[in-house]
């Protein structure tokens, strides 16, 4: 059935079961993906994919269903489910959908929109590239070019109607080096929403220099060390305890920010901002997904908390209004609140300038197993690591095989330096994640 | 779900650019879902999945579309799509497709459709309250319930059709204890390949007491100490580090491209020969069960590591041909949205003959990890970590006080040759698992084993 009909019809057949208001949420995408081995094409993928979920107010309740199917008898089951749901859930406030706002336009420049052969191309060119790089480079093991555009659609009954489309380009190159029987992989990657934006080369270079400079790297002892958090891994640690800024969480008590408004919770050399409207971001949008119209906050001013992230239940609950950030991670999943484009603003002090001040400092290039050695209730971590050992000013050997260890609610305030190379990392959950370089004062290593 | 004569054509439209092999997958999922927090049943989701997949191979090549439009048009577009990935003639016709008989294997009792969503919903308001009710230091608790209804049907060139029915349950319950300062939390998320009779089948109070038990346990422990000890993993989730550290390095995924650590090195010691690890998709109604895989061939029981000794990999049909070696029954994926691949179902570590009580006493100094949290593995250098959930120092032979923010890390290809000692105890714990072709249900497992020498980070 065709959408506009089958939401008409949807919301008749929703008034007369009862349904006090209702919105539904659309998504519309098409992607490609190619990945290239040896020189061949190896993987080629293009998709399509729509769904609509339908969420419903039935005496002061809400419920939820989905489906990927439009056809006359999908109405029906979205509203029987829809409804039979609703009478299970248990709300302190009443729920409530969105009239409209005053939205802002997205500067950006959508492009991606690129013939498949330069596609198929570029990722060919990378992965020469990488071979012809050092003779140290064994193989590569991925190198793929991603593109996807989509168009995002709510409507309710309170007289929403919005649509927004986005686009988004990846590329991403991982390489193998071999020295004898030591082995080592490296990455890089780039996300964007304007594919001419990519510098293949330097996703190369980045990738096959890590690969390269981690040959050798042996463990360290066990102690305490200055570390230099790089950008990459500094966006992920922030992506993981995210969740304790959300106004959600905080009600739970599954933040220990609870009652900290307008306090220092940080060093005073760390602002982090939630930015709907940086550029080329593939997260950046003018509305969440409760079409509530979104803007550019700052969560920590200066090492002061200035405000949690809202939807708009959560912030009926504090009797204020919501944020613009209640958001599905896809159709299928309900609403809940989440970061656009979270990030630490930048320093002044450069990357390598802050190595050469360095007496004795580990650098971080990577953690592993955020999603298990990290508990962002408590705050602690405990995770795997990869990096290099600076000495004198200069870096004098790569390091494996060590865990560091924190709290992240301790590591805000142990932040002695917020460097000047920042950049976005890969989208991480339902928001996209950034950070330039950080010096955190002291964490434990545990190695040798 | 779609008439045969609609799959032949779009496996000959999948084909006339050359393709040597097509393949149309395509799936109904019916999905449950209710989540209860803070008091609340917070969100309760009913959903109907509906799409299909085509694959084409050329060599070694794989070229895969996905659509949600499953009519006999929506499905020829997609065919015509991605055979424009190839420039050739065609040369092979589909061959007639002759269904594929089985006895199904996981018999299901109630269907969960057939359940109404309030007597789900007071499953999770029981377990709930179990939880909460542990003792006063429990600050919040979590539960979320899903269960889904998946029919699968696959058809290819060489003439496969099979469908299968998927019905599974989880129940997933996290516990947080508090002393106002501090926060530690608890988890247990036991799965089957079952209807709503999962809940006669597991006892959803004593995980759920457990959860809340592991919290409070963890907000009185001491931060745990780091360096390189023995360390004593116990039986069920504990699998996970054998999952972590070799299952993947053992996937076709990363065999057969030669990242792998154990590339090459079938009949050769890859561990201690007290390990044998076998990969079980036939397990009676057990998480990561199915009776075929997702290219529709019949899962098997395949035994990888014996005494030591590497005997097998899990291989599906792509990578087979790079392999020059038979599929496993081990290719699968999340959904449609995905190309299949090699992964594991049930994993684990076959039992031994020590008790858990000599391992331990036979311990004079180490770690004792009894629950086991999740991990990652970079599967071309072998690097592993993980989290424990629960841990307790060993010492004298004796368990000693709880210790929390453990992790252990490693590199595969030595944990294996570090196993000293396993136990006779072997269970099964439940998990997701994350790769190429997205996350799906899979079953980790051991009986309680020892390494010799591990690297535990701590705070301490």
């Amino acid at each position: 059935m065709e959408l506009n009909k089958f939401i008409e019809e949807l919301f008749r057949r929703g008034k007369e079961e009862g349904f006090s208001d209702m919105e539904v949420y659309y998504i519309d995408s098409d992607s490609f993906e190619v990945n290239v081995y040896n020189q061949e094409v190896d993987k080629y993928n293009v998709n399509k994919n729509k769904g609509i979920s339908l969420r419903a107010i039935y005496d002061g309740r809400l419920g939820y269903a989905y489906s990927e199917k439009f056809d006359e008898e999908d109405i029906e089951f979205l509203i029987k489910n829809a409804k039979n749901n609703a009478k299970e859930t248990q709300t302190d406030v009443l729920p409530e959908f969105y009239a409209g706002g005053q939205y802002k336009e997205l500067e950006r420049d959508v492009n991606v929109d690129i013939d498949t052969k330069k596609k198929i191309d570029d990722a060919m060119f990378m992965e020469r590239r990488a071979k012809e790089y050092d003779s140290k480079i064994d193989s590569v093991n991925y190198c793929l070019i991603e593109t996807g555009k989509g168009r995002r659609r709510i409507v309710n009954t309170r007289g929403l109607n919005l649509e927004e489309e986005g686009g988004v380009g990846v590329a991403y190159i991982a390489v193998v080096a071999k020295d004898k029987e030591d082995v080592k992989s490296g990455s890089s990657f780039k996300v964007t929403s304007n594919y001419n934006k990519i510098d293949f080369e330097r996703l190369v270079k980045e990738a096959c220099d890590e690969a390269i400079n981690s040959l050798g790297a042996e463990s360290i002892p066990s102690g305490k060390y200055k570390v230099i958090l790089r950008r990459d891994a500094a966006a992920t640690l922030l992506a993981t305890f995210s969740s304790i800024f959300s106004a959600d969480s905080v009600q739970k008590g599954f933040s220990l920010l609870k009652g900290k408004l307008d306090t220092k919770i940080a060093s005073s050399k760390i602002t982090i901002l939630d930015d709907p409207f940086l550029k080329d971001a593939p997260s950046s949008c003018s509305f969440d997904d409760e079409g509530v119209e979104t803007y550019t906050k700052e969560v920590i001013k200066d090492g002061v908390l200035k405000t949690f992230l809202y939807d708009i239940k959560t912030a009926k609950k504090d009797g204020v209004k919501s944020t613009g950030n209640g958001f599905k991670s896809t159709y299928k999943s309900p609403v809940v609140v989440s970061p656009t484009n979270m990030y630490i603003v930048k320093g002044s002090l450069g990357y390598e300038e802050a190595i050469k001040m360095q007496d004795k400092a580990l650098i971080i290039t990577s953690l592993q197993g955020l999603h298990s050695g990290a508990n962002p209730v408590s705050g602690d971590f405990s995770l795997a690591a990869e990096g290099y050992l600076v000495e004198n000013g200069k870096i004098t050997k790569p390091v494996e095989q060590i865990t560091v260890a924190g709290n992240f609610y301790n590591v805000l305030n142990d932040i002695e330096e917020v460097l000047s190379d920042f950049e976005l990392a890969l989208p991480s959950g339902l928001g996209s994640y950034g950070s330039p370089s950080i010096i955190i004062r002291e964490l434990n290593v545990s190695g040798k | 779900m779609i008439e045969k004569s609609i799959l032949q054509e779009v496996l000959n439209e999948a084909l006339k650019t050359g393709g040597d092999f097509a393949e149309i997958y395509i799936e109904q999922n019916d999905l449950n879902t209710a989540y209860m927090t803070d008091g609340k049943v917070e969100s309760v989701l009913s959903g109907k999945d509906f799409g299909a997949g085509v694959r084409i191979l050329s060599g070694f090549k794989c070229i895969y579309a996905y659509t949600n439009d499953l009519s006999r048009e929506g499905l020829l577009k997609i065919a015509r799509d991605a055979s424009y990935a190839l420039a050739g003639v065609k040369n092979i016709e589909s061959r007639d497709l002759i269904k594929l008989d089985y006895t199904n294997s996981h018999p299901i009792a109630i269907v969960p459709n057939t359940v109404d969503i309030s007597k789900k919903v007071s499953k999770v308001k029981e377990a709930y309250s179990v939880a909460k009710n542990y003792n006063s230091e429990i600050a919040q608790v979590s539960v979320r319930y899903i269960d889904n209804d998946k029919k699968v049907l696959i058809a290819n060139s060489e003439g496969l059709l099979a469908e299968d029915r998927r019905i599974r349950t989880r129940m997933a319950i996290e516990a947080v204890a508090s002393d106002g300062n501090e926060n530690q939390t608890g988890f247990f998320g036991p799965g089957r390949l079952m209807g709503f009779e999962f809940f006669q089948n597991v006892d959803i109070e004593w995980y759920a007491k457990e959860a809340a038990r592991i919290a409070v346990t963890m907000l009185h422990a001491d931060l745990c100490p780091s360096g390189v000890m023995p360390v004593v993993i116990d039986n069920g989730f504990g699998g996970v580090i054998f999952h972590e550290a070799c299952g993947h390095s053992l996937e076709a995924t990363s065999v057969a491209k030669g990242h792998s650590v154990f590339s090459g090195k079938l009949g050769q010691k890859i561990a201690s020969e007290v390990v044998t690890a076998v990969d079980d998709g036939t397990i009676k109604n057990a998480w990561g069960s199915s009776n075929i895989d997702d290219e529709g061939h019949p899962t098997q029981r395949n035994i990888l590591i014996e005494n030591g000794i590497l005997k097998g990999y899990m291989i599906d049909m792509l990578n087979g041909r790079r392999m020059n070696m038979k599929p496993t029954g081990n290719s699968r994926r999340e959904s449609y949205k995905y190309a299949p691949t090699s992964r594991m179902t049930n994993t684990f570590i076959a039992p031994g003959d020590k008790t858990p009580e000599e391992i331990i006493k036979s311990t004079e100094y180490g770690l004792y990890a009894k629950y086991m949290g999740g991990g990652s593995v970079n599967p071309v250098t072998g690097d592993f970590n993980f989290a424990v959930n629960e841990a307790y120092l060993i010492k004298d032979g004796k368990i000693d006080r709880p210790v929390r923010g453990a992790t252990l890390i490693g590199k595969g290809s030595e944990v294996l040759l570090d196993i000293d000692m396993v136990g006779n105890n072997l269970d099964l714990g439940q998990g997701m698992c994350g790769s190429v072709s997205g996350s799906v249900p899979a079953n980790v497992g051991q009986p309680m084993i020892r390494v010799k020498k591990m690297t535990v980070g701590g705070r301490k």
